[in-house]
């Protein structure tokens, strides 16, 4: 009976430690296997394979020397599993979180190459008038250029006007007004000459609810001396 | 009739912690091998024959117990194996 059992212990310690060896050297290709999850799978199976050697001493009558510390490493055998399971879960979330960045930024790419080769201007104006997008449209109809952070634009010298009243109209007023259809304006420059524009915006929700700027698109109707 | 508390602490910790172990294996895109349940199934009853040795037939379940553990490694073994043949270059899982 006893040499049965010292036989099923060295059974146990080797592949248990072959399994250790495998999880800790062995190629697993995917993300959910991190490095960290073999290590603590490693040492689990490492755990059993200790357990496997100090049977085998002590049944093959070497030593029950390790048969103190054989409790400590059977108790930490679940525990190691459980966090094993869980963290492969947490990878595998993580991951997920991560390909929906990537392909959010793929998408972010893409409209902003759909917004710089529309021909027309859009403009991203917040509440307060400033600038904080401007396309290629934009930049070359009405000389918006990028300063050095690349996110808000400088407004250059230009006035916009109504044709129908004369009156001054400021980004803010377009930005803090609700959607706005086809509305004829008329951008004088200092030189004198003057592009007459058509309006259209779409107001935005900030978070909380209010309204956080407007979406300005344009196209030039004509350019006078 | 002996026993050791942490026999019955290790069997506690597996039923407790076994459940939520399958359920977080199986939330994974990962299809565990069948080796590696059989692996768990056999440390089970590793773990219950290590108690019942002290009450009842203790070479036999002396044996039984050994012969689980034996079992469960060679179970894990063959269940990684598996499991990094069924994950493909890209780290996806054949199914």
């Amino acid at each position: 009976m006893n040499t049965a059992v010292v036989a099923l212990d060295v059974i146990s310690a080797v592949s248990f430690a072959a399994a250790a060896l495998l999880v800790l050297f062995g190629r697993f290709e995917s993300p959910l296997v991190s490095r960290a999850v073999r290590n603590v799978f490693a040492g689990a199976m490492g755990l059993y394979a200790f357990v496997g050697l100090s049977n085998v001493l002590e049944h093959a009558g070497f030593t029950t020397l390790l048969d103190t510390f054989e409790d400590f490493a059977e108790i930490l055998f679940i525990p190691a599993i459980a966090y094993v399971a869980t963290m492969m879960l947490q990878n595998q979330q993580v991951e997920a979180q991560l390909s929906s960045a990537r392909q959010m930024s793929a998408q972010n790419d893409l409209l902003l190459n759909i917004v710089d080769t529309v021909p027309g201007g859009i403009l991203v104006v917040g509440p307060t008038g400033a600038v904080t997008f401007a396309n290629e449209g934009a930049e070359r109809i009405l000389g918006m250029r990028s300063d050095t952070g690349g996110s808000v634009r400088i407004t250059p010298s230009w006035t916009l006007v109504d044709p129908a009243t004369s009156e001054t109209v400021v980004l803010a007023q377009i930005a803090s007004q609700g959607p706005l259809n086809r509305r004829r304006l008329t951008a004088q420059w200092p030189d004198g000459t003057s592009t007459d524009l058509v309006f259209s915006s779409t107001p935005m929700s900030s978070q909380s609810g209010d309204l956080g700027g407007s979406v300005i698109a344009f196209e030039a109707a004509g350019v006078r001396g | 009739m002996s026993y050791q508390p942490s026999e019955i602490a290790d069997l506690v910790l597996l039923l407790a912690l076994g459940p939520v172990i399958v359920a977080s294996f199986r939330r994974t895109k990962i299809v565990l091998p069948a080796a590696v349940y059989a692996a768990f199934a056999a440390m089970i009853c590793g773990y219950t024959f290590t108690i019942l040795e002290g009450f009842w037939l203790s070479d036999v379940f002396n044996l039984l117990e050994h012969a689980s553990y034996a079992v469960a490694g060679v179970a894990f073994l063959v269940g990684i194996v598996r499991l990094r043949r069924s994950m493909g270059p890209g780290g996806e899982v054949k199914r």
